[in-house]
């Protein structure tokens, strides 16, 4: 049974990606794959009988309880005949059905998904396995109905479908946990078996029936499924006639033996089942539209199923299943006979249609043979489970244990729906096969003889089962022998004598074709609203409107107003709480040296006059003596790695700004809003208070011994090194490493993308050729370097600068590997020494331009970022291969000739990868925001600074 | 273990003035914020980890160095402020380009939601294109004999659509959020 579901899972998969190639015959796999399973099923049907269970179990989520756990009962053997026989069928018919040039390819793969899915719901044995196939088919469903999501009625209907139902497996998925906790098993069979008497439990069956309803479209769910009929014609046989709203009848069948007696079982059922079976009804009666009729008819064969069922005895339990299979063979059959005449005349409208039968008789033949079922006539194996159902009625009524009144009400709601059914099964039939055309203009086309063979087929079986009632109570007795009065059941035959039942049927007969004499046989065209409809969409839309009110008045759109919402909220929440709990109150000395005094005095002169002033440039040079004094701070605090990363990351900064800030205005612009003002000042110092306060009171709160404690001899005993801080970056906190490092990485590709962005073709010198600027090939390759620096024009070489670099760039690679190097026991690493290598490159395009910088980096930056994340990632992972943990470091001993005895350690790969992608993400912003804008300046596209003004012309015009 | 005031001082001003200048609509002026608080937030970080002390490097003494674990962090956090900086850089560039100015201007779509409120209108995703209703039932290209769909049991929700033309449908037209360069 696993093996089944999954085939289904693996053929949904591959048929779509076939659905191009095949066209339409792409159906017979997943068809020929529901045959194989519909024989397999059809051997277990022995083994059934005689009560054995035949069990898969595969552990899924051990500690919740949760198992892959598959056990064919009688009622999941009839369920899975239906999915695989019917859904062969229904299979082999779509390959007719649907047209090679319109089939979106994924309509298979969803069909065959919605198979497996719901093989898998029947057979599930674990209550969570169950909701999550139940949710599946959901979903399933809903893809489906929405195949077509141009057309907006469509959407709305899948749309429905989608929340109707979903709200009822919400529904159902509380009330199993509900039931699985009172019961201490997720196991249906053991629920079942042992069924929880509490009142806990009697609220989550509630609850998992109301998820049932939903699904079943009952009363008041049941809107959905007419509006589901958007789907194309086969997916409505299979999904919303045969299979998928039978989800809910079967879950509440197979609760009944264990929950019937629940005191408000029988009477919501009974009532809930018989409105909906005559609402339906009443509605088809009126219908225009073939398949909304059978639509309708749906709802109401529902409603009929769950009015059986809700008498919670043993022949109602039989009756209601005999009926589940029967109305699953002869509504497939009949919306297979709707698509096909939608197919062959282009319309399922009952007012131009008619005659049909003279043109294809077969056709006709199967029609009446399917509809004689629905109606209830004698031999079909639909009679034979209606009187059963009657019978299960009658019985009730006189048994012991129940009020009358559920017989009753059951007999008399089965017996007007029973005489409905006529009367719209006539409509349809007599209108479409018999008479004459109604309308002229509806021409005939061809009918592919599978498209009547396979209804046809499935209507003789509906037919043929009528004289084996026999064998189907005998498959189906271990499943109603615990329910109520087991030991005294009519079992399914077509002949019992003359009985209440049989009666009841031929009055339903006669009584079902006066009604569609006097009152079914008009067209006229009815535009009736589902009130439980209108009152859905109200909610929706007014749950719509609120959302539209609640983002109207929350989300103004403005940045500056979203951020200080945020930051007020900091003020407000964990400043109260530091100012209240008073755990700020730490002792503090004033400075920890004189130095640390004066250096940040000058940092905070110059961050308050960076924040106030209007000059671009200035406030970025105000801003690199805050970066540089921080590094100082960073220093005097015993952080030398922190201040030597600092002092180069401040110098990269300052070379990207003043690249960046030639283009742009010298001005900021002023903001005129003087309140706005004191506003954002008020709240700038109340958030810089806060984190301050934050800050003291988490220094005071360092009671407990730091996890970096033992970070001393770790560094040393694990990681080979004597930096600590190196060690923890490449060692024990490699994964923070590797995280950051992917962040430089996106952002380098980021800052690439916004220059580069269609520069790709616009580049007339094929200087930045590809995205990343490979260099020009005719500039040819040599060792020599600042051969570029011919080119740059004469007033903007420096000769001082040029000769500065010849002496400097070899210096700064050289000092940058050390770096590299080095950095496992001395200040330095990856980071320090990719940034200085970064600046020896950007040093060398300050130079002598763009060419320069080319021939400097003749590569492109995105592989040197790819190499590096790439060296990076196997270095953490290659310790696996030869047993070790994800990141483990090992020490190679070396004994080199001059330099003596050395050693390597293996993270030294990692800190290469941090090098490399350091340099890389240099490069592509030096490419970027220097090389890059040299180019677009050159061709125009730049944006040119408007003298004294704050703006700039835009580069796009030009 | 006694915290420098100094230094929480320094991180304090710092993160003022950044959050100051981070309610600026300038992008450059929003960089320049992010800077100043993140350097501010390094600060107060030092400052929560304990004391000063000397370079945590094996050889200098045990009891002496500071704390490595939080150097560590910081670390990572200046380079990343750093990349975070170029990839403004290039955006404020890049709003220069397209409009001659960096300025961060209200989202349009935002704007469209609120006049929808005051409107008393849903949203958007209830409203249609119009014009795209006839196609397959199979939801692929279309076959050029394929049928229209026959009517559908009638859904309500029409009447809750604006009128083409109707008052309120302006606003869409006129915002065009795509049409700014």
């Amino acid at each position: 049974m696993l093996a089944l579901v999954a085939a289904y899972a693996i053929v949904a998969l591959l048929s779509s990606v076939l659905s191009a190639r095949l066209g339409r015959r792409v159906f017979l796999i997943p068809a020929a794959l529901s045959a194989v399973g519909a024989v397999w099923f059809a051997l277990q049907a022995p083994a059934v009988a005689d009560g054995q269970l035949l069990q898969e179990r595969l552990e899924w989520m051990p500690t919740l309880g949760v198992a892959l756990d598959l056990r064919l009962t009688p009622p999941a053997w009839l369920l899975a005949m239906v999915v695989t026989g019917v859904g062969a069928l229904i299979f082999a018919y779509c390959a007719w059905y649907f047209r090679s040039r319109s089939l979106a390819p994924r309509t298979v793969g969803l069909l065959t998904g919605f198979a497996g899915s719901m093989l898998g719901l029947v057979l599930s044995d674990d209550l969570v396995l169950l909701v999550v196939f139940w949710e599946l088919t959901t979903v399933f469903s809903y893809l489906l109905v929405g195949l077509n999501h141009h057309v907006r009625k469509t959407r709305i209907a899948a749309h429905s479908a989608l929340v109707v139902t979903t709200i009822g497996g919400l529904s159902l998925l509380v009330g199993v946990l509900m039931v699985g906790h009172e019961a201490g098993s997720l196991s249906l069979a053991a629920v079942l078996a042992d069924a929880p008497q509490t009142a806990v439990a009697s609220i989550g069956i509630a609850l998992a029936v109301v998820g049932a309803l939903a699904k079943s479209a009952i009363v008041p769910f049941q809107f959905w499924l007419p509006g589901a009929m958007a789907a194309p014609t086969p997916v409505s046989a299979f999904l919303h006639a045969a299979a998928m709203v039978k989800a809910g009848v079967f879950l509440v069948a197979v609760l009944t033996p264990a929950f019937a007696d629940l005191p408000w079982w029988r009477p919501s059922l009974i009532v809930l089942g018989a409105v909906t079976m005559l609402l339906g009804a009443a509605r088809a009666l009126k219908q225009t539209d073939a398949k909304v009729l059978l639509a309708h008819g749906t709802v109401s064969q529902l409603g009929l199923l769950i009015t059986i069922l809700g008498i919670g005895t043993a022949q109602a339990m039989l009756a209601g299943l005999a009926m589940l299979a029967a109305h699953a063979m002869f509504k497939a059959a009949l919306f297979m006979v709707v698509g096909a005449v939608d197919r062959t005349y282009g319309t399922r409208d009952l007012r131009r249609l008619g005659g049909v039968g003279r043109e294809h008789p077969v056709l006709a033949i199967a029609a009446f043979v399917a509809a004689a079922a629905m109606a209830g006539v004698p031999p079909a194996f639909a009679f034979v489970a209606k009187e059963s159902g009657l019978a299960a009625a009658e019985h009730a009524a006189h048994m012991d244990g129940l009020d009358p009144w559920v017989g009753y009400v059951a007999l008399v709601a089965l017996a007007v729906g029973a005489a409905m059914t006529v009367a719209y099964t006539l409509r349809l039939t007599v209108t479409v096969f018999l008479g004459r055309r109604r309308d002229e203009a509806t021409a005939s086309g061809d009918l592919a003889w599978p498209m009547v063979a396979f209804p046809a087929a499935l209507a003789a079986a509906g037919l043929g089962l009528g004289f084996a009632g026999e064998a189907v109570t005998r498959v189906l007795e271990p499943a109603f022998q615990p329910a109520l009065g087991a030991d005294d059941i009519e079992r399914l035959a077509l002949w019992h004598g003359v009985t209440v039942p049989l009666l009841l049927t031929l009055a339903a007969l006669v009584v079902g074709t006066l009604v569609w004499l006097s009152l079914g046989r008009r067209l006229r065209d009815h535009e009736l609203v589902d009130p439980f409809e209108r009152g859905f969409r109200g909610l929706i839309r007014g749950i719509d409107r609120l959302a539209v009110e609640v983002t109207g008045r929350t989300q103004t759109g403005s940045l500056p107003l979203h951020v200080s919402t945020i930051l007020a909220a900091v003020v407000a929440l964990p400043g109260v709480v530091v100012l209240a709990t008073g755990s700020f109150i730490q002792p503090v000395r004033l400075a920890d040296s004189p130095a640390q005094l004066v250096v940040v005095a000058a940092v905070a002169v110059a961050a308050i006059f960076a924040a106030n002033t209007r000059g671009r440039l200035k406030t970025f040079m105000l801003l690199s003596v805050v970066g540089y004094g921080v590094a100082l701070l960073f220093l005097l605090h015993g952080a030398p790695d922190l201040a030597l990363t600092q002092v180069l990351c401040e110098t990269v900064l300052l070379v990207l700004l003043v690249l960046v800030l030639r283009r742009q205005p010298k001005y900021f612009t002023n903001r005129p809003l003087k309140s706005g003002r004191w506003l954002r000042a008020a709240l700038a110092v109340g958030v810089g208070a806060v984190a301050s306060l934050i800050a003291v009171a988490a220094a005071g709160s360092r009671i407990d011994t730091p996890i970096s404690d033992r970070f001393y001899e770790r560094a040393y005993d694990f990681g080979y090194g004597s930096n600590i801080v190196n060690v923890t970056l490449v060692d024990i906190r490699a994964w923070d490493t590797l995280g950051e490092i992917a962040v430089l990485l996106v952002a380098a590709t980021g800052v690439a993308s916004l220059i580069f962005i269609r520069t790709r073709s616009a580049d007339p010198r094929g200087t930045l050729r590809g995205d990343r600027g490979r260099p020009d090939a005719s500039g040819g390759r040599s060792s020599a370097f600042l051969r570029g620096g011919r080119g740059i024009d004469a007033p903007e070489a420096a000769p001082v600068l040029e000769m500065m670099t010849r002496l400097m760039f070899p210096v700064m690679i050289v000092v940058s590997i050390y770096l590299l190097l080095v950095g496992h026991n001395l200040p330095g690493g990856g980071f320090a020494g990719g940034l200085v290598g970064g600046l020896a490159i950007a040093l060398r395009y300050l130079a002598a331009g763009r060419d320069e910088l080319a021939n400097a980096a003749p590569f492109d930056a995105g592989r040197l970022l790819g190499v590096g994340i790439a060296t990076a990632a196997a270095s953490m992972l290659w310790p696996v291969l030869v047993g070790g943990r994800i990141g483990e470091s090992y020490r190679i001993d070396l004994d080199l000739p001059v330099l003596g005895e050395s050693y390597l350690v293996t993270t030294v790969v990692f800190d290469v990868g941090v090098y490399l992608i350091v340099v890389g993400a240099m490069l592509d912003f030096v490419r970027s925001l220097g090389a890059g804008i040299d180019v677009q300046v050159r061709q125009g596209v730049a944006p040119v600074p408007v003298a004294s003004s704050d703006r700039a012309r835009t580069g796009e015009s030009s | 273990m006694i915290p420098s005031l100094a230094l929480v001082v320094a991180g304090g001003i710092l993160i003022a003035c950044g959050v100051y200048l981070i309610l600026e609509r300038s992008i450059l002026r929003i960089m320049a914020g992010v800077i100043l608080a993140s350097n501010g937030v390094n600060l107060l970080f030092l400052v929560a980890s304990g004391a000063a002390g000397r370079a945590p490097i094996i050889g200098e003494g045990r009891e002496e160095i500071a704390d490595p674990l939080p150097q560590a962090f910081v670390l990572t956090a200046i380079v990343i402020s750093l990349a975070a900086s170029a990839f403004m850089l290039a955006l404020s560039y890049r709003s220069f380009q397209l409009d001659g100015h960096d300025e961060v201007a209200d989202d349009v779509e935002d704007a469209l939601v609120r006049r929808r409120a005051e409107a008393d209108m849903t949203s958007a995703s209830f409203a249609e294109r119009p014009g795209v209703d006839d196609d397959t039932e199979s939801g692929g290209v279309q076959a050029p004999d394929a049928v229209p769909e026959a009517a559908l049991p009638d859904d309500a929700a029409h009447e809750h659509l604006p009128a083409p033309g109707a008052d309120h449908s302006d606003s869409e037209q006129t915002i065009d959020p795509e049409g700014r360069g």
